[in-house]
């Protein structure tokens, strides 16, 4: 991976305050949360359905503006007082919840998107780039396939090449693994691993799995209900390259009881408000 | 992924994947299940009903039943729609005394009753014996289409006509031609070449107007998607004109245009114009907003999110609206060419008017055979449709 990567990608989230206003009634769904990632970090976001971690990750990503506060990207203002809105950008790529690879594109083509739409690279020289990286993810076979013909397991895979074909500073990925079954699971992480140790970009990983959140992650962020606050920080001390034997180890349990002990309080919180998700 | 998986299946034809399913020819068996049924149904008071009972008295007491029948007697009947004649009695008397003795009457007319029954399908005779009275009796099942006359010595003895009706007519369908006689009707004009130009007449006026409602529907329903300017300005308008149904537009619109074919084509348009721009707006609508942001974060300019994102996520959508608006079309375009009657100059023809005169001055069998040529149009232009959306849309052609 080029080096040129190493190092960049640091967030810097400050007192950041974000109220809905929808019909005149103020929902707050951040309340002054500062949060430090440092370039290369695997940051993994924890907390109660509809605490306000989205809404985190759409001010990074430029989709929703923050009300107050900061995010600061290398040092550069993403948003602020004066430019609530960041701009959207390919140093900062969302992988959805549901998927968005296009349906009415190949894989290939998906993957080749960005590059032609930036205009960095020409359609012949993006394709074969893209095909390229398909092969390395594993998924070179289906590159001719509409994503609609593949597992969700190979789209998402898809969608994270399609993510680091643009060089992101940052991958934003918002519960990408949530619908899919245990066993594509971890095939999916072992995936995300391997592209992390060969690229060293920055993730930010929204999840409501504990042991996902533990496995893969450096830090992980709990979050208080909404509106959202960091609760508490918990620092994974697990050497990398991690495998499955990890997840037998004392010190994973230790962790995952720890985690589980903050977010369950926050979790009997939001049930007990019993607040509408927010999306 | 495992390449040793090469399993030789044969790939079959869509025509052998359709005749080895059962869906196919359950299709097939209540297609000519419908066809039976519908021959039956309109077939059921002809052939109960109407039965025509003729009665002829031939000769009114016992002695002239036994009278023998003279060379020169003429005994005929005229049977049938243009006067067929069955007059084969002087040859048939005259072969018959050469053998035998004399021919009585009653013998004759049991001959000539044969000879009925052999010669009309549709007919059949008997003699009858009554009171001393001799009666020749002919039942036919096409009525209008019967006459017949006796005569002996150039006079007529043949009296009392009697025409008796028991009907089990089914109602509806009763009133409609048999798929057969259809079929027959159609087999009359498939030759002549004015059939097939209502045909091309039709045709060309949908696909005109259709195509111009794409060109124009297209566009506009992106735009009303795309730009709220655009939206707040045009959109209450169109919902006011959309309610107002094509055929409301017919007098308003040959006042507007000139010559009747060009309100006629109007009014095609304003038909498909309307679902199209309908169906487009609510496509590039309901575009998950997922596709935007993801095509936005990857750096795509504001073209860019229109030609790769917000077009082809609106595909689905425009066909759709197509496969409708080309229902309403054709609908349309018929209505019109019967309302402007053909006319004879400018908007002649068509299959509307074909329909139109057939009814007027033909028969019931040529106006189904028009409504099954415009069932047949539509099927067609649906087709073409499905067909140039799998192609242009190969993302939705998943097994």
């Amino acid at each position: 991976m080029p080096s040129s990567l190493l190092g960049k990608g640091a967030i810097s989230i400050r007192n950041v305050t974000k109220i809905y206003d929808p019909e005149g009634v103020n929902v707050m769904a951040v309340d002054d949360c500062s949060l430090e990632i440092a370039a290369g970090e695997v940051c993994m976001i924890v907390g109660p359905s509809g605490c306000g971690k989205t809404t985190l990750l759409n001010a990074i990503a430029g989709f929703h503006s923050v009300t107050t506060g900061e995010i600061y990207l290398d040092g550069e203002m993403l948003c602020g007082p004066e430019k609530p809105l960041a701009e959207q950008g390919a140093d900062r790529i969302v992988v959805f919840q549901h998927g968005a690879l296009f349906p009415w594109k190949t894989l290939v083509e998906n993957v080749a998107y960005g590059p032609i739409v930036q205009g960095i690279l020409s359609k012949k020289e993006a394709h074969e780039k893209a095909e390229g990286m398909l092969t390395e993810a594993g998924i070179g076979d289906m590159s001719q396939k509409y994503p609609g013909e593949v597992s969700s397991g190979m789209a998402r895979r898809a969608e994270i090449v399609r993510a680091l074909i643009n060089d992101p500073k940052v991958l934003l990925l918002d519960e990408p693994y949530r619908a899919m079954d245990a066993l594509t699971k971890s095939i999916m992480h072992e995936a995300l691993l391997e592209v992390y140790d060969r690229t060293k970009v920055t993730i930010f990983f929204i999840t409501h799995d504990l042991e996902e959140a533990i496995f893969l992650g450096d830090r992980v962020v709990v979050m208080t209900t909404r509106p959202a606050k960091t609760k508490k920080i918990l620092d994974v001390n697990i050497p990398r390259p991690r495998d499955y034997q990890v997840l037998s180890s004392e010190e994973f349990r230790l962790l995952v009881n720890e985690a589980k002990d903050a977010v369950h309080e926050e979790a009997v919180k939001a049930f007990e408000a019993g607040e509408r998700e927010l999306a | 992924m495992a390449s040793g998986t090469n399993l030789s299946i044969k790939k079959r034809s869509k025509f052998e994947r359709a005749i080895s399913s059962l869906t196919f020819w359950r299709g097939v068996v209540a297609l000519l299940g419908f066809l039976v049924v519908w021959e039956i149904c309109s077939r059921m008071e002809r052939w109960t009903a109407e039965y025509q009972v003729v009665e002829h008295l031939i000769a009114g007491n016992e002695t002239d039943i036994n009278k023998v029948v003279n060379e020169g007697d003429v005994l005929y009947a005229t049977i049938g729609e243009y006067g067929t004649e069955l007059n084969a009695n002087r040859e048939m008397l005259k072969a018959w005394n050469e053998k035998n003795s004399p021919m009585t009457l009653k013998d004759f007319t049991k001959s000539f009753v044969q000879q009925i029954n052999k010669e009309f399908k549709t007919h059949s005779a008997n003699v009858m014996e009554r009171d001393n009275n001799l009666f020749l009796i002919i039942i036919g099942n096409k009525p209008e289409a019967f006459k017949t006359e006796m005569t002996l010595n150039d006079k007529e003895l043949a009296g009392d006509m009697k025409s008796e009706a028991f009907k089990i007519a089914v109602p509806w369908i009763g009133k409609v031609p048999p798929p057969t006689e259809v079929v027959e009707a159609w087999t009359e004009i498939i030759g002549l070449p004015g059939y097939w130009e209502s045909w091309y007449l039709s045709t060309g006026r949908v696909f005109v107007g259709f195509l111009v409602a794409q060109l124009i529907g297209i566009p506009f329903g992106l735009a009303l998607a795309v730009n709220r300017y655009f939206r707040d300005i045009f959109f209450p308008p169109f919902e006011v004109l959309r309610p107002i149904p094509p055929l409301a537009w017919v007098p308003a619109s040959i006042v507007f245009w000139p010559t009747t074919e060009m309100s006629i084509a109007f009014v095609t348009f304003l038909g498909a114009f309307f679902t199209i721009v309908i169906n487009v707006l609510g496509g590039a609508q309901s575009i998950d907003v997922r596709y935007l942001r993801a095509a936005q974060s990857m750096g795509a300019t504001q073209w860019h999110l229109f030609s790769k994102i917000i077009l082809p996520g609106t595909l689905p959508s425009i066909f759709t609206g197509a496969a409708v608006g080309m229902g309403i079309t054709w609908e349309v375009v018929l209505a019109g060419e019967m309302i402007s009657g053909g006319g004879g100059q400018q908007a002649s023809g068509g299959l509307g008017f074909f329909i139109w005169s057939s009814y007027m001055g033909g028969t019931v069998a040529q106006v189904i055979v028009g409504m099954i040529s415009i069932g047949i149009a539509g099927y067609l232009s649906s087709s073409l449709i499905r067909f140039i959306g799998d192609r242009s849309m190969p993302w939705r052609r998943l097994f």
